[in-house]
């Protein structure tokens, strides 16, 4: 079996205000390996989020052994989180998060010039991975001229546009109708066959149970695994 | 370099897309850049290019001087100066002067440099098109030589190359030209507004006079020579002088300065008071421009951190934040230039014959306007850039989550808000005292009634008035004629006009006492009998002088109170030469006349009667008509009556005296209005931020605002709530302008009149002005928090 892309080991987060201590993730032991599809379900509260934000290294844990890609990403500067979400990381938020000022095609971009590449180079790469994801005809327009599901469309495809190791999404159909919900699932299904290593929050059980392997969290803690075809309790 | 042209590209188009907050920040800017272009254009004019001559900083001014503002050297002194000193590669003796150019083309009266022969090797250049003076030609009897400046020989002559070796006419003599300067030329020290230059030629008594202080010394150190030890050997000299001519010479002193020091001294506080004032403008204008940079950034901390996810780091979110505010401050330079352009032009029309003529936009100013620009980047942009780049991304990629800065900004924004009203209220004060000064000035009585009264300077050649005696009579000619003129009420001459630029001043002895000790110093003028009268000059004691009459003055209030307190000194004498006499009988006492400046306090004066059978020379004099009406109607009359006397003779400087006045302040007036315009950018600057931040306060508080009404909340203390706050900040800004205005009131001392620098009334103005302005900031944003309805308040998030 191959390394995993991702692997937590007793991560704890804990949040303090004034007197109060808040265990948002308590004991997490987690690996995600390459190509694999993995949802991270629970009720609100229970620490999806949080998590999502560690893997991402939007945020740091309190204690606990992160490995990305074979690389520890505990102790990094500032500088060198940016540079790994820039290269290993792709996001999928589940407000889209597009820059409302930027075209489809410049948002796209957007990683690609944080990394430097060449202007031929991230043309040619931002227009393919929106003809990945059925957007190259709206390349010039701004996302405040695209629907819901469009703008998610061109989300999934700037996250994919620096290739990444892994795309963490975040609650992807949250702020889609049904329709566009199924059609960006669809989508990350799609994504997920040609390889990509997907790991996705949700609270929706419908959507939850596409991945190959769903971690329920309760109260910060992995209260169960299930994988698609078989269950076992942690 | 790529990600550069990303981040310019991305700011220029997210700067269209607010343009409100884009204009408005190109307008803050552009007013505190244009105020520090037209200013530092204005001192690059003054003080810079003032002069123009090799290696200006061993251009010295070599004089003596006893009292501030006499401090010009005799003949006899200069010529022992020059004989003794061992510290200069040359010296020259230099006196402004005017002559009568005649030939082709109207007559003209032209600005003369009389100068010593050395005069063009201290300065360092040599004539374009011919040569300079020759030792011969320095001679008190020497033969006649004219060198012209570049622009006058352009003007006069249409650029003749073959002028050179040619003679014009000077005062009635053919004068040869013996050389052409080259272009610029100027060395600004009494003879920096000369169109010619001819040799230095003295009357018999002013070359034995060692009393008679009223030439310039200007010296070019030798190579390596300490100017400092050029002034101790200068000192030694004036006061071996001093030693061996106690009578004439007592109390002076040596004194060696650049003249570029020298030149600019006078501009120099009130040029670098303007300095520190628009950097304050500038710092205000920033100080907003940093607040608003700081707002739009908590508001566009989402995106701020969409980039971080997508792995922009530190740098790259600075950089780009930076291209925004340099792109601003591009524009912000672009528009001050607009500004300082005009300014310029006003500035230029508000002090006429100024030394910093030229043209109102020029390679200096575009490289002022753009530096301050960059300097402005520093000051505006690089507080928010660094702020706004710290976001905390896991909270505000949330759905729902709204930029606010944090707490951190908040105090940010309001620490700068308080130092934008501690600046604006120590500028304002410095305003307020500049401009309660100026209004003292207005009210200042300069000793004679100005209005209906008009003037004109004539000199007459001595080819054609070659005696006293035909002087005295073309002058006695002339009075008469001009006084039969329509208009005229009466008519007089003068030989230094009040505030026309120039005094003479003498050393004299009075009656009973001995001739040891120190003489004390006047300024005399000669005036004909009806002077008095034409300048509205009263005479207080005594009467004034009758036609032909000689060996009889008139003494100012100030002389006679400085010998004869409360005591009458009609019929008591004095003597400009000695014990030996000649003495004069003072015969009546007028008022105080301001004969230097506005400014500047009358000193003792002294009138002789010019027309006295008995007197010197009268080369040069200045008309006074009073008229019936307005003074300049006086002009066609007065220019026939001379027709009629001497066509050859041009009339010169005929203004108006109230003019003369106006030109006189000029100056004060600019420095009142400058100082005004700033303070109000100011006072405008610091209530738009006190309100920006107010307003800011408010938006990010809207909810909070609808839940304290929702729990019952009166209008009163929601506005209890926001004002409070506001005037806090206020109150701290004003206490801190305070100090400041008083600490730093000390430094426009010099600038001052009639009022003191800690003057309570401008400072408690100041205060009550700058105070109702930021309440008004503060309680507009308050009322309309006043009307939040709690039920949208509290579903907005």
């Amino acid at each position: 079996m191959s390394d995993p892309i991702i692997h937590l080991e007793s991560i704890k987060k804990v949040f303090s205000t004034d007197e109060v201590e808040t265990h948002a993730l308590s004991e997490v032991h987690l690996d995600i390996r390459e190509g694999e599809f993995v949802s991270i379900a629970g009720p609100s509260g229970c620490g999806k989020s949080t998590l999502l934000s560690i893997l991402g290294l939007l945020d740091t844990p309190t204690s606990g052994t992160y490995v990305l890609n074979k690389q520890a990403a505990s102790g990094l500067k500032l500088s060198e989180r940016a540079r790994i979400r820039n290269r290993e990381i792709g996001f999928i938020f589940q407000s889209f998060n597009l820059i409302g000022d930027l075209t489809v095609f410049e948002n796209v971009e957007l990683p690609l010039v944080y990394r430097g590449m060449p202007a031929a180079e991230r043309r040619t790469r931002a227009l393919n991975v929106l003809e990945d994801v059925g957007m190259s005809h709206r390349a010039r327009h701004l996302p405040s001229q695209l629907s819901g599901g469009q703008q998610q469309r061109v989300a999934v495809a700037r996250a994919l546009a620096g290739k990444p190791s892994i795309l963490l999404a975040d609650e992807p159909t949250g702020n889609l109708d049904s329709a566009n919900g199924e059609s960006v699932m669809e989508l990350l299904k799609e994504l997920h066959r040609r390889g990509s290593t997907i790991c996705m929050v949700t609270h929706d059980t419908r959507f939850a149970h596409a991945a190959d392997r769903t971690v329920h969290l309760f109260d910060g803690r992995i209260v169960s695994e299930e994988e698609a075809r078989k269950q076992h309790t942690a | 370099m790529n990600t550069l042209f990303f981040n310019l590209r991305w700011a220029f188009r997210s700067l269209l897309h607010t343009p409100v907050f884009s204009l408005t920040v190109i307008l803050t800017l552009g007013l505190g850049i244009g105020a520090n272009t037209t200013v530092f254009s204005l001192m690059e004019r003054r003080l810079l290019r003032s002069m123009s001559v090799p290696e200006p900083s061993r251009l010295m001014v070599v004089t003596e001087f006893k009292d501030v503002g006499f401090d010009n050297l005799s003949w006899p002194d200069y010529r022992d100066l020059e004989r003794e000193t061992q510290s200069f590669s040359a010296l020259a003796a230099v006196a402004s002067g005017s002559v009568n150019l005649t030939g082709d083309g109207d007559p003209e009266r032209v600005r003369s440099g009389r100068v010593t022969w050395r005069f063009f090797d201290v300065a360092g250049v040599r004539p374009f098109l011919g040569r300079a003076f020759t030792e011969e030609e320095g001679g008190q009897n020497g033969p006649k030589a004219v060198v012209l400046t570049h622009a006058f020989w352009k003007r006069r002559f249409g650029a003749d190359p073959t002028l050179v070796g040619r003679s014009i006419r000077l005062d009635g003599e053919d004068v040869p030209v013996a050389g052409v300067l080259p272009e610029g030329f100027r060395v600004p020290y009494q003879v920096g507004s000369s169109e010619v230059f001819v040799p230095l030629r003295l009357a018999s008594d002013q070359q034995e006079q060692r009393g008679s202080h009223f030439l310039g010394g200007i010296g070019r150190l030798k190579p390596g020579v300490d100017p400092k030890l050029a002034r101790q050997e200068v000192n030694g000299i004036i006061q071996r002088l001093a030693a061996a001519y106690p009578n004439t010479n007592a109390g002076y002193q040596g004194k060696v300065v650049s003249v570029q020091e020298e030149t600019t001294r006078n501009a120099r506080p009130v040029l670098f008071a303007l300095t520190g004032a628009v950097l304050f403008v500038l710092l205000i204008a920033c100080g907003n421009v940093a607040n608003l940079l700081l707002a739009r950034s908590a508001a566009r901390e989402r995106e701020i951190s969409i980039r971080a996810a997508l792995g922009a780091d530190r740098q790259q979110l600075m950089g780009q934040m930076l291209a925004e505010g340099a792109l601003l401050a591009l524009f912000g330079a672009l528009a001050g230039l607009v500004l300082a352009r005009y300014a310029m032009v006003g500035l230029l029309t508000l002090i006429p014959r100024s030394p910093m003529d030229g043209p109102a936009l020029d390679g200096p100013m575009v490289a002022i306007s753009l530096a301050t620009g960059f300097l402005s980047v520093f000051l505006f942009a690089l507080l928010p850039a660094w702020q706004g780049s710290r976001v905390n991304l896991e909270s505000s990629l949330r759905e729902g989550a709204k930029g606010t800065g944090g707490h951190a900004q908040k105090r940010l924004r309001r620490a700068l808000v308080t130092a934008e009203v501690a600046l604006a209220t120590t500028l304002l004060a410095g305003a307020g005292l500049m401009i309660r000064s100026l209004s003292v000035l207005q009210q200042v009585d300069p000793g004679f009634q100005s209005d209906r009264v008009l003037t004109a300077a004539i000199a007459l050649p001595h080819a054609k008035y070659g005696t006293p005696d035909l002087q005295r009579d073309f002058l006695d000619r002339l009075l008469h004629r001009a006084r039969q003129s329509p208009g005229v009420v009466s008519v007089a001459a003068v030989d230094t006009l009040p505030l026309g630029g120039s005094t003479s001043t003498s050393t004299y002895q009075l009656d009973g006492q001995s001739g040891d000790g120190e003489s004390p110093h006047t300024q005399v003028l000669e005036v004909t009998p009806a002077y008095f009268e034409t300048m509205g000059i009263p005479l207080l004691r005594g009467r004034s002088f009758q036609a032909q009459e000689g060996g009889v003055a008139v003494v100012s209030a100030a002389f006679a109170n400085r010998h004869w307190p409360g005591q009458d000194p009609t019929g008591h004498q004095v003597s400009f030469d000695g014990s030996e006499g000649p003495w004069l009988s003072i015969v009546g006492v007028a008022g105080n006349v301001h004969t230097k400046g506005i400014a500047q306090a009358p000193g003792p004066q002294l009138y002789r009667p010019m027309l006295n059978p008995a007197g010197g020379a009268i080369g040069f004099f200045t008309l006074t008509l009073r008229g019936d009406a307005s003074p300049e109607a006086l002009t066609p009359g007065l220019k026939a009556a001379l027709r009629e006397l001497d066509p050859d003779l041009p009339l010169s400087q005929v203004r108006a005296m109230p003019a003369i006045i106006e030109q006189d302040m000029s100056e004060f007036r600019a420095q009142g209005v400058l100082f005004g315009a700033f303070g109000l950018v100011a006072l405008l600057l610091s209530g738009v931020g006190v309100y920006g931040v107010t307003s800011f306060l408010v938006t990010q508080r809207t909810r909070e605002i609808g839940i304290r009404m929702a729990l019952g909340a009166q209008i009163r203390d929601v506005l209890h709530l926001i004002v409070s706050q506001g005037v806090r900040t206020l109150a701290l800004g004003l206490l801190l302008g305070l100090g400041t205005a008083l600490l730093l009131g000390r430094l426009l001392q010099s600038q001052l009149y009639g009022i003191t620098p800690q003057d309570p009334l401008t400072h408690l103005l100041v205060l009550a002005t700058l105070g109702f302005i930021g309440l008004l900031a503060c309680l507009i944003p308050a009322l309309r928090a006043a009307r939040v309805d709690p039920a949208e308040a509290l579903r907005s998030e």
